[in-house]
Parts: C-alpha cells; sequence; structure tokens
C-alpha cells in the first residue's frame, strides 16, 4: 500500500506545482501599479488630483452613474467604465517646476517593464522637459488588461492606471460625457480635442 | 345533687339590667337610622372624564398599558424610518463622492490621452517637414498615416 500512497503523493505534487505554474503568468501580469511613491509630491504640489478607485468602492460608483437618469444617454461612456476594476490617478501641479525627481518617474516606469506591459507612446521633449508615455498591458489572449499613463512636464506629473479592459479609443472621447467638462485645459493642447 | 341544683339557679336565675340601658339601646338604633338616611340623600360625585370612576377614566386606566405599547411602538417605527434615512442619505453621499472621484479620474485620464494624441500629432507633422532639436520619437513609438495623424492606435 506504501508505495501506491508515494505515488499519488507525486501525482498531487506535481499537479500543484503544474497549477501553480499555469497561474504565474496571470499573477505576473497584474496591471495595478504601486503608485505609492507619488504620495510624498502632494505637500510640494499646488494642485493635486488624488483618486484610488477599487473594489466595491467603485462598484460602487458605477452603479451610482449607471443610476442617474442624467447619464442614461452616454451608454458608450457607462460601457466604457462598466468594465473596469480598478481607477487610481495622481496628478500634480506644481508653482515651482523642476518639484519631482527623475527617480519619482523612473520608479513608475520600471514597474512598466514587467511582462504583458507594451509602450505605445512615447513623445519627449528634452528641451522642454516633457515627457509623456502611454502604455497598455496586453493578455495572453490579446485582450487589454490596463492602461497607464505618465505626463510630466516641468511643472506637472500625472500618472493614470486603469486596470480592466480598455477601449483607448473611446476613453480619450469621454470628454462631454458623464459630466466630465468638453472645454478641458490642457497645457500643450491648444488646438483642443472636443467630445462628439 | 344539692349543690348542682344550686348553681344551675344561681347561673339562670334573671338579672336585670343595669338602669337606662333601654335607652340607650334605643337610641344607638336611631342613630344608625339616621347615618343611613342621610348617606341614601347624600348627592352623586361630580363627573369628570378623568375620574376613575367615570367610563372614559375607567377604560384609560384600564387600556393604559396598551397605549404604552403603542407608544413604543411609534417611537421604535419613527426611530427606524429616521435611522433609514440617515443611512441612506449617507450611503448618497458616499455614491456621490465615488461618482465625483470616478469623472474626475475619467476626466485627467481622457485629457491626458487628448494631450499624448495631440504631441502626437505635432511630432508627426514635425517630422514630416523639419525634426525640432530635442525632440524625437522613439523606436517604439507608432507611425500613423496621413489620414489622422493624430490618431491613438486602436486597442
Amino acid at each position: 500500500m506504501k508505495p501506491k500512497f508515494k505515488h499519488l503523493a507525486e501525482v498531487l505534487a506535481a499537479a500543484g506545482v503544474l497549477v501553480l505554474c499555469a497561474g504565474l503568468p496571470a499573477w505576473a501580469q497584474n496591471p495595478k501599479l504601486n503608485l505609492g511613491n507619488l504620495g510624498k509630491l502632494a505637500d510640494k504640489a499646488d494642485e493635486v488630483v488624488d483618486v484610488t478607485l477599487d473594489g466595491p468602492t467603485l462598484k460602487f460608483a458605477q452603479k451610482f452613474i449607471e443610476s442617474d437618469e442624467n447619464e442614461k444617454d452616454d451608454a458608450e461612456a457607462l460601457k466604457i467604465i462598466r468594465n473596469l476594476t480598478g481607477v487610481y490617478v495622481k496628478s500634480f501641479e506644481f508653482d515651482k517646476p523642476d518639484q519631482y525627481s527623475d527617480a519619482d518617474v523612473d520608479a513608475i516606469r520600471e514597474q512598466l517593464k514587467a511582462p504583458g506591459w507594451s509602450k505605445l507612446v512615447d513623445v519627449h521633449s528634452k528641451k522642454d522637459h516633457e515627457l509623456d508615455e502611454v502604455y497598455l498591458m496586453t493578455g495572453p489572449s490579446g485582450k487589454n488588461l490596463g492602461l497607464a499613463v505618465i505626463s510630466a512636464e516641468r511643472d506637472q506629473l500625472t500618472v493614470v492606471n486603469i486596470v480592466g479592459p480598455i477601449d483607448m479609443d473611446h476613453l480619450a472621447d469621454l470628454e462631454g460625457k458623464l459630466g466630465i467638462p468638453s472645454d478641458l485645459d490642457l497645457k500643450g493642447d491648444k488646438g483642443g480635442h472636443h467630445a462628439h | 345533687m344539692k349543690p348542682l341544683e344550686d348553681e344551675l339557679r344561681n347561673a339562670l336565675k334573671r338579672v336585670e339590667p343595669p338602669p337606662g340601658f333601654a335607652g340607650r339601646v334605643m337610641a344607638r338604633v336611631e342613630q344608625l337610622a339616621e347615618e343611613r338616611a342621610r348617606a341614601a340623600a347624600k348627592p352623586a360625585r361630580a363627573w369628570s372624564p378623568w375620574s376613575p370612576w367615570s367610563w372614559f377614566g375607567r377604560r384609560m386606566s384600564m387600556s393604559f398599558g396598551a397605549i404604552a405599547a403603542l407608544a413604543a411602538v411609534v417611537l421604535l417605527a419613527v426611530g427606524l424610518a429616521l435611522w433609514q434615512q440617515h443611512r441612506i442619505e449617507q450611503e448618497r453621499r458616499a455614491g456621490e463622492a465615488a461618482r465625483a472621484q470616478l469623472i474626475e479620474a475619467l476626466r485627467v485620464t481622457s485629457a491626458k490621452l487628448n494631450h499624448v494624441r495631440s504631441k502626437v500629432r505635432a511630432v508627426t507633422v514635425d517630422d514630416n517637414s523639419i525634426p525640432r532639436p530635442g525632440r524625437h520619437r522613439t523606436s517604439s513609438e507608432p507611425v500613423f498615416d496621413g489620414t489622422d495623424p493624430g490618431a491613438l492606435p486602436a486597442a
């Protein structure tokens, strides 16, 4: 009887390892970024937008928007937010330039070197000390799992991390929907893209 | 046998009442008759709704427990309704706050994506003419055709 049990234990152990290995890529592909290192910039910033929405709070907000009769017409916008599982935004505007360090940005960029993330857009301006990067995390099935945007200027830094299936074109077209103003004040975007 | 007979005779011999006994008895009888007559002639107690002898008073005193219980139930119901209202109000406020946060996050995201879009457009236009020093497009940057240079690649 003993050899049989030993064989069974080996089979179970092998199955466990297989299950762990199968789950590892999914675990490794976590589109949620750790933005904790940016928290210290809040003290220096003139204006701060700090949004952390996930789990029940995000679902609550989504339900609240869905139940709003005024938002019923924004079906497309509602469709975008319905599938999100996490929304994290840290945006700082400083009254003086160079209030954040390259290390602050690099800490975020390091995380975006993880498997699954791919850089979609990378615009640098060394002269103006500006940086704009857009990253997308794609799953093994080709499905979008998350989005990250880093936008840095001398006097402002914004990091956006959205977790969940995303249609970026729709996301950019959210202006004018769900109460988002269509005349957004964008530095360097004087041409302005207005929502339809 | 003689002594016994004597004892019986002594015990059962007629004793005359003390003088004035009959008069006192008759006076007492008359006094009781007068008291009865006075009680019968007394007017009825004045009516009051709260008097425990009145119908309402009797009802009230009888149903005091029921009224106290009813008041307790009403108080409990009012308290529950107020608590429920407070809870709904708190939930509404939390929902409004979460909604505002989400809208703000989407506003920033949308703004930044459009900002990047306009930058890409500017860079693409620049690349098509004369490259500007200090600004470069990296190899990973997507190449856009001329139809819609500002469009982000479809996700």
